[in-house]
């Protein structure tokens, strides 16, 4: 059984189609379960219907900021680990707006992507 | 009598006490009028000396000694009268009338021993009282034309002279009816201690008395000073400085010699000369822009600015012949400057000029000290507001850099991001050996593609500002061009990066036209992503497109309308500046170069069009480009759009 089972969906969030997509057949190649929003507003529609255990988060989106999706998945959903995925070159400072430790400078290598995937659902 | 005999010593001790202040003047400031003055009260001061020798001894002065006294006293009017000719001129014909009938007077007293016949002592007193009335007179009109504590201290002297002729009257009638008048002597009585007490407040004012006379003049002065300190434009400064000064001290020739650090030379601005007269006024000077410029040390402000000290300069030709022409042409006699400087920063002199000297000179020296200190503080304030203002647009300059380089690597990133994460997924496949259907393989090349012609264009937005920021010019590459369908392809491309916002395109089948399409998409796409970005809320974005006619040809109009945070009205102007971007954007973290509307209106300006904006605060902006279906260019394709075009007003 995979680690992906264990954890339910990976909530992919980013504005860029391109991304979104390729992001997800990625995931869903290692097994994890995926859904995808564009936008905040999405984000929290998706994740209420099927909440997510981790959530990929593109910290710049229409509309809203990942800080602010971040603050409303964790009304509901309280236990959701976020890796913040931006190209603003301060992801560190923004992972620590939110209080979570994991986070991806864009550009990334896929590889790192999935160690931090694990780590963050194994933790 | 015992009151009488009161003030008779009070009125002698106080010409004992001024002689001796005087004195002491004339000694630190040996100017003809502090020597003259000293001689006054030295006059007066030996024939009370003598009254009161005489008086203790209980004997009647030597006949003599009498007549030394009488000399004396007879030349006070005399001296009084070289004192108005210091700062008003006495016409010649009455000093030498006075000069004669003293002369008389003197060798009368000698001649016909004591007590002097009648005739002889009414014309003393003729000429005691005529040549005080006129030193009276010409004391008060002085007073009249004065200011601040001048006006009172000539004032003082005028009423202690129109004491003294009252005396001079009182002592006349005793002499005529020695039983009706009382034994009062010139220097003694009521009118002698007035005239006493005038002339000790005149010549020899006390220091508080002098702070509170001058205090007015100088609240009025610091008023005016506070009025200006909120004025960055220099000149404008300088002349509310030369225009207060003036009034403060009383003296309309009022310069100012603004220190030039930079060029190392003193600036006074004048209208009085021109730049052909410079060479004849003497060495070391130059005229540029209504500027006459001297280097320190030159003229009397340069140096006193070498000197850092105040300067009474009474006869400036003397004083620096060098330069005599100069002074003659201004007008020019007496001189006095003091340096403007605060805590050993130095920002030039501050000066008066007058054509007469002046009774009062270490007076107006301090006054004009004070003044020039003062003018100094406020050249410094504001010379730290322009730094304040000057380092505040430094702070704006590396605050817009940050962010413009901020948001360029972010917006190069994310394509670059694509490039990465699609190469990386082939290159995963293919170590796990998993097939790879061709058309997947394809899909994915063709993404890696426009994601490195995204990356691409955005460095030749970069590049074409650059460009345009250098030279002023861009070559353009016109080509047959769909604007409808390059707007339906960006459109396309952002409506799959939202949920929130429905993007709607109304345009015709194809509209064609000459146009230079990368740059024509960029602009697109520019007004596209603002409208999505500026729009948090979600809404429907419009993008219109159609063809017009119109009497210089077909011309292609595109819109964008939005329904996001629209633009204040107070950014309306500038916001095709380069830098420049809404402050609400700003106001709610929303990230931006700065240039994307900046290279809008520079590209469509190149094409010969015209873009325009119409927007109210949260109320949704549209945006409205209007282009020539043909560049109107040069042979080479290049136009020269101006700097303006790259939204640069401010250089």
């Amino acid at each position: 059984m995979s680690a992906a089972a264990l954890v339910g969906p990976i909530l992919v969030v980013e504005d860029e189609a391109v991304m979104r997509d390729a992001l997800c057949a990625i995931l869903e190649d290692e097994g994890y379960t995926v859904t995808t929003a564009r936008d905040g507003l999405e984000a929290v529609s998706v994740a209420r219907a099927e909440p997510p255990k981790l959530i990929l988060l593109d910290w710049r989106l229409p509309g809203q900021n990942g800080g602010a999706v971040a603050e409303q998945i964790r009304i509901f959903q309280p236990e959701a680990r976020f890796v913040v995925v931006t190209a603003d070159g301060n992801a560190a400072a923004r992972a620590a707006e939110i209080s979570t430790r994991w986070y991806l400078h864009k550009p990334f290598e896929i590889d790192d992507l999935m160690r931090m995937v694990s780590a963050a659902i194994a933790s | 009598m015992l009151a009488v005999d009161l003030i008779q010593v009070l009125s002698q001790a106080v010409f004992v006490v001024v002689f001796a202040l005087t004195v002491a003047r004339a000694i630190r400031h040996p100017r003809r009028a502090t020597i003259l003055i000293a001689l006054l009260f030295g006059s007066a001061a030996v024939n009370v000396a003598a009254a009161w020798v005489f008086g203790a001894l209980g004997m009647s002065q030597p006949d003599g000694l009498s007549q030394v006294s009488s000399a004396l006293a007879l030349s006070i009017p005399y001296l009084l009268l070289l004192l108005v000719h210091e700062f008003a001129g006495v016409p010649w014909p009455m000093r030498r009338a006075a000069e004669l009938a003293l002369a008389v007077g003197i060798i009368g007293r000698f001649v016909t021993g004591t007590p002097p016949p009648v005739q002889l002592t009414l014309f003393l007193l003729a000429y005691f009282f005529v040549v005080t009335l006129y030193v009276a007179i010409a004391f008060a009109r002085e007073a009249r034309a004065s200011v601040g504590s001048t006006t009172r201290q000539m004032g003082a002297v005028a009423i202690g002279c129109g004491c003294l002729t009252i005396a001079i009257v009182i002592a006349g009638l005793r002499a005529a009816f020695p039983a009706l008048v009382p034994a009062l002597t010139v220097f003694g009585g009521p009118f002698g201690l007035a005239f006493a007490l005038a002339f000790w407040m005149g010549f020899a004012t006390p220091g508080w008395l002098l702070r509170a006379w001058r205090e007015p003049e100088f609240r009025h002065f610091v008023e005016q000073a506070d009025a200006l300190t909120a004025e960055s434009d220099l000149p404008t400064l300088i002349r509310g400085i030369q225009a207060a000064a003036a009034q403060a001290l009383g003296m309309p020739g009022v310069f100012v010699g603004v220190w030039n650090e930079r060029e190392h030379v003193l600036e006074y601005a004048t209208t009085r000369l021109a730049a052909s007269d410079i060479a004849a006024l003497g060495p070391g000077l130059s005229f540029t822009g209504q500027m006459l410029r001297t280097p320190p040390g030159v003229l009397v402000g340069g140096r006193c600015f070498v000197a850092q000290r105040p300067l009474y300069i009474e006869n400036v030709e003397a004083f620096d012949p060098d330069h005599a022409g100069l002074y003659r042409t201004m007008g020019v006699e007496v001189a006095i400057a003091a340096p403007m400087t605060v805590e050993d920063e130095r920002f030039g002199v501050l000066g008066v000029h007058t054509a007469r000297r002046r009774l009062f000179a270490e007076d107006s020296l301090a006054r004009l000290e004070i003044l020039a200190r003062h003018a100094a503080v406020m050249l410094r304030s504001r010379r730290l507001v322009e730094q304040a203002v000057t380092v505040r647009a430094e702070a704006v300059v590396v605050r817009q850099k940050e962010e413009f380089l901020a948001s360029t690597t972010h917006d190069l990133k994310t394509p670059l991001t694509v490039i990465k994460v699609l190469a990386g997924n082939l290159r995963r496949m293919a170590a796990k050996e998993k097939p790879i259907v061709k058309e997947a393989l394809v899909g994915q090349v063709q993404e890696v593609e426009a994601a490195a012609d995204r990356m691409a264009a955005l460095i030749n937005e970069m590049l074409d500002m650059w460009r345009l920021e250098m030279t002023s010019s861009l070559e353009l590459s016109p080509t047959s061009a769909d604007l409808a369908q390059l707007v339906r392809t960006v459109a396309q491309h952002h409506d799959g990066t939202t949920s929130i916002h429905r993007i709607k395109v109304e345009a015709p089948q194809s509209v064609v036209g000459e146009w230079d399409a990368p740059r024509i998409t960029r602009v697109v796409d520019n007004l596209v992503s603002n409208a999505v970005k500026f729009s948090p809320d979600g809404g429907e974005i419009l993008i219109a497109v159609r063809l017009e006619s119109t009497t210089d040809g077909e011309r292609a109009m595109l819109s964008v309308e939005d329904p996001g945070l629209g633009i204040p009205a107070a950014d309306l102007d500038r916001i095709f500046i380069r830098f420049a971007r809404g402050s609400n954007a700003a106001q709610r973290g929303i990230a931006g170069t700065g240039i994307g509307l900046a290279y809008v209106r520079a590209i469509v300006n190149a094409h010969g069009g015209q873009v325009s904006v119409s927007s109210t605060e949260n109320q949704g902006a549209i945006f409205t480009v209007s282009l020539p279906t043909r560049v109107h260019s040069t042979e080479s394709n290049e136009t020269s759009p101006t700097r303006e075009a790259l939204g640069d007003t401010a250089s």
